[in-house]
């Protein structure tokens, strides 16, 4: 079965159909797109309740495009983004406004996403305020638990953000996350910039607060250790589009298509004993030209087991085992 | 046994700056053989680029030496004049960034700089230079070098931009080659590539490298001995089996359970308590005290020597004096 | 090992930030005497503004009364000078210390109004340019494209051709020449200001586009506006003085520097304090400006420390 014939079940928070982003390039005198980047195409997935979708691929792929045209920070070109059963493409500002509260980010640069300017306090306060939840006393005792909930101190919500380490900045930036109760998280690479002792604090911050505050997470990420250590599913994605999702138990033991399998067997293992021992599929090139798309399927160029059909018909997602779904012409077994 | 290319001897590079010394590197030591890739790992701020900027005297002001030797080859870097080090650089010892694109002139071709570090070094003319070039750019796996030879860096993408580094550094045969972080900005797919790249070059020409990265799973792959840092100085260091078999040190031990092991299906993920400290709030006594589970009260007294443990290997830290002392 | 989430405390630099007024006063007065020509600069303007206002009260003698007997006296300390008039007189025999005082009003009126006005205009249309972009970019840049072809000399000499000179129609002719480089400089600041991530966060919460602009990037574009404002009340003062010495600024019987240098012109080799004086003046009023400019800079950045020793980092 086709991806995009999987009907939205009950415990489905979030579905995504046919999610297209073509970044235009140049138009002609008539305002008409002559050269694009399709930055995301077709992309389908869904998202249950309660668990954490990892999003992995390398740079370029779309994934954090992907993640910023849920909340509509970037308008996406077409498709679908039904959120508890509402297509949020077809929300008035009002109605996304309140939508909104419901879904939270939290960033990558904890040295870009807080505001050099505010307090910790008011960084936190901001969506409090801003939807009109709390003041006053109120608010403050509010603020104050927040910080303890994500591991800092009520004595530093005075402090400006320049005076935190990267660590407790991404701290602060999930307690403003959490701050109006969310639905789901969309955490876009929130440790990649983070030291690698660091960003086990901060991966095992967001495991604690999913089992607290029930949240639901798409978890963004390129460094797949990290991504496979907090998700339950994972959606990959290459060049705009979602070329294998599964458990993550499915994904690690079954891998179906090469280009997971490459980027699994590109990830050096801190095992020196295991060196020379693994066999592996080494993906060869770079990332092609993402104006010029070829037809055929994507991954051709770089892929080990390419044929003439792989060259002119591209693959759509199929559902090959229960909740295993693959882009590829050749699954692997 | 084999050569030593490279002798650091007690080195200590510190920044002199209007807030006050930062002790950047504090009396670091090890030695590089011939043919060998040695790992220098630790978190930001634990030293590992000033060291390594160090060994080629690229340290500017406020940053000074203010102690230790740097043998190459018997000869002590820290002695040489500017003139004599430059001679050095690019030629005998090179260096690759982690960031490529900065790394290259935006305005001349890539065929230009490469060209331009030869003849900088070696006495031949504008056509052997060119020639030699090539050679190097099909060394690192360029495809299509004598077209590439023409191209401008922002055309290429990260990976063959670091691949023009390496070209680059490895242009003039260097004994020694410093990588610092040379992966960090790529992807994996291509990280992997850059990194059979190195290791390949390493076997067939004999280069020993020292190679600076903050990924224990790069060690895994590519180190036969590694040195961690923590806070400017060496907390452990050892063959790269050793190490990690048996960690010694509990920072050591901390990072290797923190990074998450993509070879196992059922990963739990331990985090080191606290943050990396900065310069402006070092802990007294042991470096590593305010995140040490083990730390005791001697650790907050008294700065640990490093101990010669067994296999060659060396540790900073109380707890394993202890264990000397009570087996023997 | 355990599982451990909580970060360690305290952090990393003990710093004691107060959010209540006398905590910034106190945060102010220690960068203020860290920095020496802060402190210069701060003394400098803040005396110049009291001669400004109290100008009447102060004056040896009224700036505009001729005294021929008393025509072009030296200095006090040169022979023939005396303590009556400390820097002399001009042509007319007017004392040149009052004229000075007095003409302090005209120069801090019109450095500082015009560029409030300048600024105000610049600034409302660098925020709105860069934050909604597109055609409304387009059509406001190339507005102040235009703007910037025209000599802004010969924009200044038609208006006052038109209008008969005084301090408000200088006031308002050169912030209508100035606004364009404040709304270019802001439109790039804000351009960059709009992709950083915490601006992204704050639409994501759900604030509306008036408040991002309030809260996110006004506060982050404030520090370069006011740096380039203090410069460019300095260079208003100059541009004053140069209208005034073409004979297009103040006219008589009022008094700025500039008319003042435009006076002394012809006496430069015989009777040179005429003009010299004034011009000591706008060097130091410009360079006290620039001083406190830079060290407001400072200021308005959380990231600047008080610390034990040095200036500002």
């Amino acid at each position: 079965m086709k991806i995009a014939e999987v009907e939205v079940k009950e415990n489905y928070l979030l579905k995504i159909e046919g999610l297209k982003k073509h970044f235009a390039l140049s138009a002609n005198i008539f305002g008409k797109t002559t050269k694009s980047v399709k930055a995301v195409d077709e992309v389908n997935l869904y998202v249950k309740k309660g668990e954490t979708l990892g999003i992995v691929g390398e740079s370029g792929c779309g994934k954090s495009t992907m993640g910023n045209t849920i909340l509509r920070l970037i308008e996406p070109t077409e498709g679908k983004i039904i959120f508890e059963g509402r297509d949020l493409l077809k929300l008035s500002p009002k109605e996304m406004q309140k939508v909104r509260r419901d879904i939270q980010m939290v960033f990558q640069d904890p040295f870009s996403s807080l505001n050099p300017r505010m307090r910790v306090f008011d960084v936190i306060a901001e969506p409090l305020r801003t939807h009109g939840i709390s003041k006053g006393k109120e608010l403050e005792e509010m603020i104050y638990g927040l910080l303890e909930t994500v591991g800092l101190d009520r004595s530093q919500a005075d402090r400006f953000p320049h005076e935190f380490s990267g660590g407790q900045r991404q701290r602060i930036g999930i307690a403003r996350a959490i701050a109006l109760h969310p639905k789901l998280i969309i955490c876009d690479e929130p440790v990649s910039a983070l030291d690698v002792s660091i960003q086990a604090q901060v991966l095992n911050l967001l495991i604690k607060l999913q089992k607290e505050l029930q949240l639901t997470y798409i978890f963004i990420g390129h460094g797949i250790p990290a991504v496979k250590y907090i998700s339950d599913r994972i959606a990959v994605m290459y060049m705009g589009e979602i070329v294998e999702m599964a458990s993550k138990e499915k994904l690690f033991s079954s891998t179906k298509h090469p280009y997971t399998l490459g980027l699994i067997n590109a990830v050096p293992v801190p095992d020196p004993t295991l060196r020379d021992a693994r066999e592996r599929i080494i993906i060869e090139n770079d990332i092609p030209d993402q104006i010029n798309v070829k037809e055929g399927c994507r991954f051709y160029s770089r892929c080990p087991f390419g044929t003439d059909k792989c060259k002119t018909e591209k693959p759509s997602l199929i559902e090959v085992e229960e909740e295993h779904f693959v882009a590829c012409h050749y699954p692997l077994t | 046994m084999s050569e030593k290319l490279l002798e650091i001897k007690g080195l200590s590079t510190h920044f002199f700056t209007e807030n006050g010394v930062v002790p950047s590197v504090n009396n670091v030591s090890f030695d590089v053989n011939k043919g060998e890739i040695v790992c220098v790992v630790g978190e930001s701020g634990c030293g590992k680029s000033v060291t390594s900027l160090s060994i080629l005297q690229l340290i500017n002001k406020p940053g000074r030496i203010v102690n230790g030797e740097i043998l190459f080859k018997g000869t002590d870097l820290t002695k040489l004049s500017e003139r004599e080090i430059r001679k050095i650089r690019g030629n005998k010892i090179s260096m690759i960034f982690q960031e490529p694109l900065t790394s290259l002139n935006p305005v001349f071709t890539i065929g230009n700089q490469i060209s331009e570090t030869i003849r900088l070094h070696q006495n031949v003319n504008k056509n052997q230079a060119k020639m030699k070039t090539l050679e190097v750019l099909k060394k690192v796996g360029m495809p299509n070098p004598e077209k590439q030879y023409y191209s401008f860096p922002h055309l290429l993408s990260g990976g063959m931009r670091q691949r023009v580094m390496i070209a680059m550094a490895l242009s003039c045969n260097p004994e020694l080659l410093i990588a610092d972080e040379p992966t960090t900005a790529l992807d994996v797919t291509i990280q992997v590539q850059v990194l059979r790249l190195l290791r390949d070059l390493s076997e067939e020409l004999q280069t020993s490298i020292v190679l600076i990265t903050h990924d224990l799973g790069v060690v895994a792959e590519m180190a036969d001995r590694v040195v961690v840092m923590y806070g400017g100085e060496i907390v452990e260091q050892n063959n790269v089996f050793d190490l990690f078999s048996d960690p010694k040190h509990p920072y050591t031990k901390g990072l290797l359970n923190s990074t998450p092991k993509i070879h196992q299906l059922d990963d739990s993920l331990e985090s080191i308590e606290g943050n990396v400290p900065t310069p402006a709030n070092m802990p007294h006594g042991c470096k590593f005290n305010t995140r040490c589970p083990f730390v005791m009260n001697k650790c907050r007294e008294e700065q640990p020597p490093l101990i010669d443990a067994d296999n060659g290997s060396e540790v900073r830290c109380w707890l394993h004096l202890e264990k000397e002392a009570v087996s023997s | 090992m355990q599982v451990n989430t909580k970060a360690d405390l305290p952090l990393t630099r003990p710093v004691a930030l107060n959010r209540s007024f006398s905590g910034k006063v106190k945060r102010w007065t220690n960068l203020l005497f860290q920095s020496k020509t802060g402190t210069a600069g701060l003394l400098i303007v803040i005396s110049v503004v009291f001669i400004a206002i109290f100008a009447d009260l102060i004056v040896p003698h009224p700036p505009a009364e001729n005294n021929l007997t008393n025509m072009l006296k030296p200095p006090a300390w040169l022979e023939g000078g005396s303590w009556e008039f400390i820097l002399g007189t001009d042509n007319l025999g007017r004392d040149i210390l009052s004229r000075i005082l007095i003409g302090t009003r005209v120069s801090l009126l019109v450095g500082v109004f015009s560029v409030v006005l300048a600024g105000v205009i610049g600034l409302i249309v660098g925020i709105i340019a860069g934050f909604y972009g597109g055609w409304i970019d387009s059509v406001l840049m190339r507005f102040v494209d235009s703007f910037l072809a025209i000599p802004s000399i010969l924009f200044i000499l038609v208006f006052l051709a038109v209008f008969e000179p005084s301090i408000m129609v200088l006031i308002i002719v050169i912030g209508l020449t100035n606004w364009v480089t404040y709304a270019r400089v802001v439109r790039g600041e804000v351009l960059s200001i709009k992709e950083r991530e915490y601006v992204k966060a704050s639409r994501s919460i759900g604030s509306k586009n008036i408040k991002i602009m309030k809260q996110h990037i006004l506060p982050n574009i404030l520090s370069s506006f006011i740096v380039i404002s203090a410069l460019s009340v300095a260079t208003t003062i100059i541009l004053e003085a140069s209208l005034s010495f073409l004979g297009l600024g103040i006219q008589p019987p009022d008094v700025s520097w500039g008319a003042m240098l435009t006076d002394g012109r012809n006496y430069l080799a015989t009777n040179w304090w005429i003009a010299t004086f004034p011009g000591i003046a706008i060097v130091i009023t410009v360079l006290g400006i620039i001083f406190l400019g830079d060290w407001l800079r400072d200021v308005l950045d959380p990231k600047t420390q008080v610390n034990a020793k040095g200036g500002p980092k």
